[in-house]
């Protein structure tokens, strides 16, 4: 599923033009930054958590010219599933799902 | 950074900002994570704009050993879901970190990166130097020349001495600033321990850390800007080196050359060098007294190099860097033009570009 069908079946959900809710999910997501900036864990029920994680910096070999690299520390966006949401997909696509 | 922020807060915020009702925003993200969740368990992607794409993989079914019982376990094939973040929403996590660049590490003992910046700043000053002591290089020349050659040899030789002279202290400034601007980045980092550490409520801390990256920014910012950083990064290492280098292999073929008045003692050479510079201080300065001198200046002006008519779009502190190659100049140029308003110049007005020589000493 892509942005596009995404935002079809939000704006069908919630009833609002599909402009409206492509502005709401930029909204949202920026609120959710702002959260995550101030350094907080961004939990959803049912689906999982976003948290912000570091990178600690670290020495690269480039595998081509064998330079050393210092790579600087970093923060990444991190997410984990929630159990039930894990135990849900479990159950409902099987092990046997192919895909 | 333990604290948790749950859907409820995100609506919060949204209603904030949107002036929506609670209500509905709280009701807009549950259908959102409903919607991603719906899908994935549907397909085995998903892609929003501005958070990321989450893709299930599937992970084959393997043989373990239980970790308590030591038995042999199955576990079973199943998906895992892996999420990986936008570019944007990326990069704004990553803003207090983001400055920091990816640096190439010097061989043999050198083990603190030197930065773009530490590198960037000197680059003026070695361009200031080469600028200063290609103006004596061409004074030396014409005096000899006057002088109607009594040894054409060690005038080549004494124009390189300046040269070799200036460019070593300069390299030993260089690595001076590097180190001290290492130093600086370990502060820096230091900073960001503190920052994540008590991000809890002290918005103020965080207000004070992102504005120096802010500052820090601009800097870079101003200087990537005015000396095309990433030329003179490659430039400014390259020549300071290679000068010492060429200088040191470029006499010797020149005395090779007039064996028959250089086979005399070195001291002697450098007398005359000594004395020669005296003459040609004393010359500069007799020179330097027709033009009014800018007090306690490094340089002395001795003359006109060029006049410009300003061109739109043009300033003092661009011109100075492309005449003298340092910006700094723009001093001489204002002081030399009795300029009394300098921060405006107006289109085709007459410039007058001093002449500028340093000292040799």
């Amino acid at each position: 599923m892509n942005n596009k069908e995404f935002i079809a079946e939000l704006s069908e959900k919630m009833q609002l033009p599909a402009k409206d809710a492509q502005r709401m999910v930029k909204n949202m997501l920026d609120s959710i930054t702002t959260l995550l900036e101030e350094g907080n864990d961004v939990s959803i029920n049912g689906f999982g958590t976003f948290d912000v994680k570091k990178r600690n910096d670290r020495v690269m070999v480039h595998p081509v010219s064998g330079a050393k690299m210092l790579v600087p520390p970093k923060l990444v966006l991190n997410f984990k599933q929630s159990a039930t949401f894990k135990e849900q997909m479990r159950e409902e696509k099987g092990v046997s799902d192919e895909k | 950074m333990a604290n948790r922020a749950s859907l409820q807060d995100i609506a919060q915020l949204m209603s904030e900002k949107t002036g929506r009702t609670k209500q509905f925003s709280d009701q807009f993200v549950r259908q959102f994570f409903a919607i991603i969740r719906d899908a994935l368990l549907r397909e085995s992607y998903v892609k929003v704009k501005g958070l990321g794409t989450f893709k299930l993989i599937m992970i084959n079914e393997r043989e373990s050993v239980d970790v308590s019982s030591g038995e042999r376990i199955e576990i079973s094939a199943h998906h895992r879901l892996s999420f990986t973040p936008d570019k944007e929403i990326a990069q704004r996590i990553n803003r207090p970190f983001e400055d920091f660049e990816t640096v190439l590490l010097e061989e043999e003992g050198a083990s603190q990166p030197a930065g773009a910046e530490p590198v960037l700043v000197e680059s003026p000053a070695v361009a200031a130097v080469d600028d200063s002591t290609q103006d004596i290089q061409v004074q030396t020349i014409r005096l000899e020349d006057a002088k109607v050659d009594e040894e054409p040899a060690p005038a080549e030789e004494e124009t390189v001495f300046p040269t070799q002279g200036e460019a070593e202290p300069e390299q030993a400034e260089a690595h001076e600033e590097v180190t001290g601007d290492a130093a600086g980045q370990d502060a820096e980092m230091t900073d960001e321990e503190v920052y994540e550490e008590e991000t809890g409520g002290r918005k103020w801390l965080k207000a004070i850390i992102l504005s120096i990256f802010a500052i820090l920014l601009f800097i870079g910012g101003y200087f990537a800007g005015y000396y095309k950083m990433f030329d003179t990064v490659l430039k400014s290492n390259v020549p300071v080196a290679k000068q010492s280098g060429s200088t040191e292999s470029q006499p010797q073929p020149i005395l090779a050359d007039s064996m028959t008045v250089q086979t005399d003692s070195l001291s002697a050479q450098q007398e005359d060098t000594v004395r020669q510079g005296a003459d040609e201080t004393v010359r500069l300065l007799e020179e330097s007294k027709n033009y009014e001198q800018m007090p306690q200046a490094e340089y002395l002006i001795v003359g006109t190099l060029d006049t410009h008519q300003m061109q739109e779009g043009e300033s003092l502190i661009r011109l100075s860097q492309k005449y003298y190659g340092d910006k700094d100049m723009y001093k001489y140029v204002i002081f030399y033009n009795h300029l009394t308003n300098p921060d405006i110049v107006h289109v085709g007005a007459e410039i007058k570009f001093p002449k500028l020589v340093k000292l040799p000493q």
